[in-house]
């Protein structure tokens, strides 16, 4: 079995050392289905991120333009399936997501228990939990999406998930670009496709800037509300149907 | 108030308004600011304006036939409505370019690794920063 790990970059210089280090130390680690390959989706980076890729001999690809969080990880998948990766992780490029939980989110798609497994980090509760505000954001787009489509997702808005072959393929045609973390599990859900979560522990970003600021955040609730009802209303579940 | 009665100094001048915009979309055509294809609703617009400005009886005939009470209230309406319905499709059209151009760096972004990749090969011993790819676990 082939695992690819996608790692979205975008002006992570303090941070992409280590997530490419800590990654390579982690999968020797542990027990996973298959051997691990990592890409690196460089978002037409401004600082020197696509520099110390190059220089320390990183497998990355560079976007012409930036395409934002969501057609960069698109790319990643893009890969995958030209290059034929049966599962596909994306994880994050700022540190947040530990490695070391590769295998928990890896597993159960590689059982065939789920086509897409997204590590939580509000299952065991352990590690960063993040601010209060961000919580109530993220347990309402949970309620939302409970409600469109009948998924139990905690962790809505978390990055760290794995995908099978199946999933993969159809996120490389269909994926959102702004916010896409939400709304890709509605619409992989109601396509059939099996979402669920495995425990994983978060850290606190390593350095840099999140995508997200306190700024954006109304804004960011009210699209990705917007875009899960939108999507809902004009999309008929296909019952049982696998893309 | 009673509409029918249109000055003619205004009335040459809606005409030569209407005949210029005409003229405006012609030259950007020329100089191939604007393609044909979404030129087409341009036209249409501007040789609506040019019939109404010569003949306004058209309007008036409409507007009794709408009801409405002021003529201009009509033309502000129908002008409105063009500009909604113009908006909108230059919206859908930037979707429509946005998806494509994503589609189109995306690609781009995967044959410039390739081609990394190929020459890399080509290259063969010489440098020795060969792309890792963690390989490992299983075991």
């Amino acid at each position: 079995m082939k695992i690819l790990v996608i790692i979205p970059c975008y002006n992570e210089e303090e941070n992409i050392e280590r997530v490419v280090e800590n990654l390579e130390t982690a999968v020797r680690g542990q027990e996973l289905p298959g051997e691990v390959d990592y890409l690196i989706v460089n978002d037409c980076s401004t600082d020197a991120s696509a520099k110390i890729c190059r220089e320390r001999g990183f497998r990355f690809v560079s976007q012409p333009v930036n395409l934002g969080i969501g057609g960069t990880v698109q790319t990643g998948y893009l890969y995958a399936v030209c290059n034929g990766y049966d599962i596909a992780v994306q994880m994050d490029g700022d540190g947040q997501h530990d490695p070391r939980y590769l295998a928990n989110v890896v597993w159960p798609v590689a059982r065939g228990e789920l086509d897409m497994c997204i590590g939580s980090r509000f299952i065991t509760r352990e590690g960063f939990q993040t601010s209060f505000m961000r919580r109530l954001g993220i347990n309402i787009l949970s309620i939302l999406l409970k409600i469109l489509c009948g998924a139990r997702v905690l962790d809505t808005t978390s990055g760290f998930r794995a995908t099978n072959r199946q999933l993969t393929a159809y996120f490389a045609q269909v994926y959102a670009q702004d916010y896409p973390e939400p709304e890709a599990i509605i619409s992989a859900v109601l396509s059939g496709f099996r979402v669920g979560e495995a425990p994983v522990v978060m850290a606190e970003r390593m350095g840099g800037t999140s995508s997200i600021s306190a700024f954006k955040s109304v804004f960011y609730m009210v699209k990705v509300s917007l875009s899960l009802i939108v999507f809902r209303l004009t999309n008929i579940r296909k019952k049982g149907a696998r893309a | 108030m009673n509409a029918g009665h249109i000055e003619p100094v205004f009335r040459v001048g809606l005409i030569l308004g209407a005949i210029l915009f005409l003229f405006v979309i012609l030259w950007m055509l020329k100089k191939k600011k604007l393609t044909v294809r979404y030129s087409i609703v341009w036209f249409f617009a501007a040789f609506a304006l040019v019939l109404f400005a010569v003949f306004p009886y058209i309007v008036l005939v409409l507007r009794d036939l709408l009801q409405v009470e002021l003529v201009s209230n009509l033309v502000f309406l129908m002008v409105l409505a063009f500009v909604l319905f113009m908006l909108l499709s230059i919206s859908c059209i930037v979707s429509v370019f946005s998806e494509k151009l994503k589609r189109l760096s995306q690609e781009s972004a995967l044959l410039e690794q390739r081609v990394r990749e190929l020459e890399r090969q080509l290259d063969g011993t010489g440098r020795e920063s060969a792309p890792r790819g963690a390989r490992g676990g299983g075991a």
